[in-house]
């Protein structure tokens, strides 16, 4: 417990990167796979889709941690060299977006040909189809997976430390290191984890109950939700 | 005297083609101005034709509808009419313009599509299901948008439903919703896929109501359906398909007195109450 008490300050100081780290790769991943996956479904252009499905191909079939040393270590040998910061977010957000690139394509894909259809012969482009029709009904089945991406990417934090990054893992093992109190600290770091886990996944299940809520059009929201969308057609 | 003014349009209908010459699908320059000229229409898939050498014309404000068996080419004829299906030879004028030149939103905004399964926007309400095509593809401002879709579903019977959702309309006023989505863009041919067949046999009439307001409002129709009484009312031309092939096409009379051996063996099935008609079915 003293070595609880003793390194607590310390210890937070790395979860607060953790976050950091966390929100800033998640932002990118978010952003780069909702781009990516956006076009890998609504682009026809052959070549284009060539190229987004080798990214998804290299970012999500290969290692983090090997991913990560690349981006600190391999990038110097073609005269790159990334401050470990640089190299965390985009080692963990190119590594977040190659998988939500293909939770967006696949949940935009589920939106099925007939409302493809029903909006093309309504005169829409492909684009207006895509992000006036499929965006909207596609969007709360990304939710979960997406929800999933975000967990799994903060937990991805704690390899950042083989970069020398002092995220919440490293400052355990270092506080482990003075004290080898293992057990009480590893323990700590998992509490701090789960927590905030556990608020993203509350966060996301509040989210998918409002987005089921207004596909359901209840009575309670019926009149705010329809103004909304009438607003934005 | 007629008991309808759906009867009162046929028999209108009937006594001008009866002073006029007939100018049947297929009628060369010459005749009545065609919105829509189908020649040589083809479509395949690997080494299957599903239409071959589809050859009619739509008339202004006249509807033509299309029967046949399924798996007769009838759905794929209008999904290549609008360029749904992308692998159609031939050649289609829409008011003397080849419609290979015209931009494929374009087109569809001018020769609508209103298909069997509905498929209304479920994250919009009915209003914005409407107004949606008006303001994307017609470039309208929102309140010219909005006027002209209550305007459209007031036409369908549907005012007062304009916030409501689709999974809170009976599939009646659903299909009657894609109508009007399709209608209130205007189109200069509007293609109505089997709009009845997904649809309770007590909601089929409300719909074909609906279809006969538009034919006599001078819409121009194309009308698949497996409802041959009803192809018969509606229609000023009827077209039989089988196997993607023209079997017979003329006015309904004619067409449903054919001598043909494929026409009659199929309407006299249909006489029958045996003619297939599976609901959803695609050719």
């Amino acid at each position: 417990m003293n070595a609880i008490g003793e390194n607590l300050p310390f210890l937070l100081g790395g979860f607060v990167l953790t976050l950091g780290y966390a929100a800033g790769a998640l932002v990118i991943a978010m952003v780069l796979g909702g781009v990516l996956g956006t076009a890998d479904y609504a682009v026809a252009h052959r070549p284009v889709r060539w190229a987004i499905r080798g990214f998804v191909g290299l970012f999500r079939n290969t290692p983090f941690i090997v991913q990560l040393y690349i981006w600190f270590f391999g990038l110097p040998y073609v005269g790159v060299q990334l401050s470990p910061a640089a190299a965390s977010l985009a080692g963990l957000g190119l590594y977040g977006a190659g998988y939500v690139t293909e939770i967006v394509r696949a949940a935009l894909a589920g939106v099925g040909t007939e409302q493809e259809e029903a909006a093309l012969s309504v005169g829409l482009t492909h684009w207006d189809l895509t992000l006036r029709v499929v965006w909207p009904q596609g969007f709360p089945a990304m939710v979960p997976a997406l929800t999933n991406e975000a967990v799994a990417l903060v937990k991805n934090t704690s390899l950042l430390g083989f970069i020398t990054v002092t995220e919440l893992t490293l400052r355990t093992q270092q506080a482990i290191s003075s004290t080898f109190a293992s057990l009480p600290l590893y323990l700590t770091a998992g509490v701090l984890y789960l927590v905030v886990n556990v608020l993203l996944t509350v966060l996301a299940r509040r989210m998918e109950t409002v987005l089921a809520r207004r596909r359901r059009g209840s009575a309670l929201n019926r009149g705010r939700t329809s103004r909304t969308e009438t607003a934005n057609a | 005297m007629p008991d309808s003014p759906v009867e009162d349009r046929e028999m209108t209908r009937r006594d001008e083609s009866a002073d006029a010459p007939r100018s049947g699908p297929g009628t060369a320059a010459g005749g009545p101005p065609a919105v829509l000229d189908v020649r040589g229409l083809g479509m395949s898939v690997g080494a299957t034709a599903i239409l071959s050498e589809v050859s009619f014309r739509l008339e202004k404000g006249n509807t033509l509808s299309v029967v046949g068996p399924s798996g007769s080419g009838k759905s794929s004829l209008l999904r290549c009419l609008n360029r749904l299906e992308r692998a159609c030879a031939g050649s289609v004028l829409l008011n003397g313009v080849p419609t290979d030149t015209v931009a494929a939103p374009v087109l569809r905004g001018r020769i609508g599509l209103v298909s069997q399964k509905f498929a209304l926007f479920g994250h919009l309400d009915v209003l914005a299901n409407v107004t949606l095509g008006l303001r994307r593809a017609r470039r309208m401002s929102k309140q010219d948008a909005r006027e002209r879709a209550g305007s459209w579903l007031a036409r369908v019977g549907l005012a007062g439903l304009e916030r409501r959702r689709p999974h809170e309309l009976s599939g009646g006023q659903q299909q009657r919703v894609a109508i009007a989505r399709a209608a209130a863009l205007e189109p200069e041919v509007l293609l109505l896929d089997e709009v009845t067949s997904a649809l309770d046999p007590e909601l089929v009439e409300e719909v074909e109501n609906v279809v006969l307001g538009l034919a006599r409002g001078g819409t121009s129709l194309i009308v698949v359906t497996h409802e041959i009484p009803f192809a018969a009312k509606v229609a000023d031309v009827m077209l039989m398909l089988e196997g993607g092939q023209v079997v017979e096409t003329g006015p309904p009379a004619d067409v449903l007195g054919s001598g043909h051996p494929r026409a009659r063996r199929f309407f006299a099935r249909h006489a029958r109450g045996t003619g297939d008609r599976p609901a959803g079915d695609r050719e």
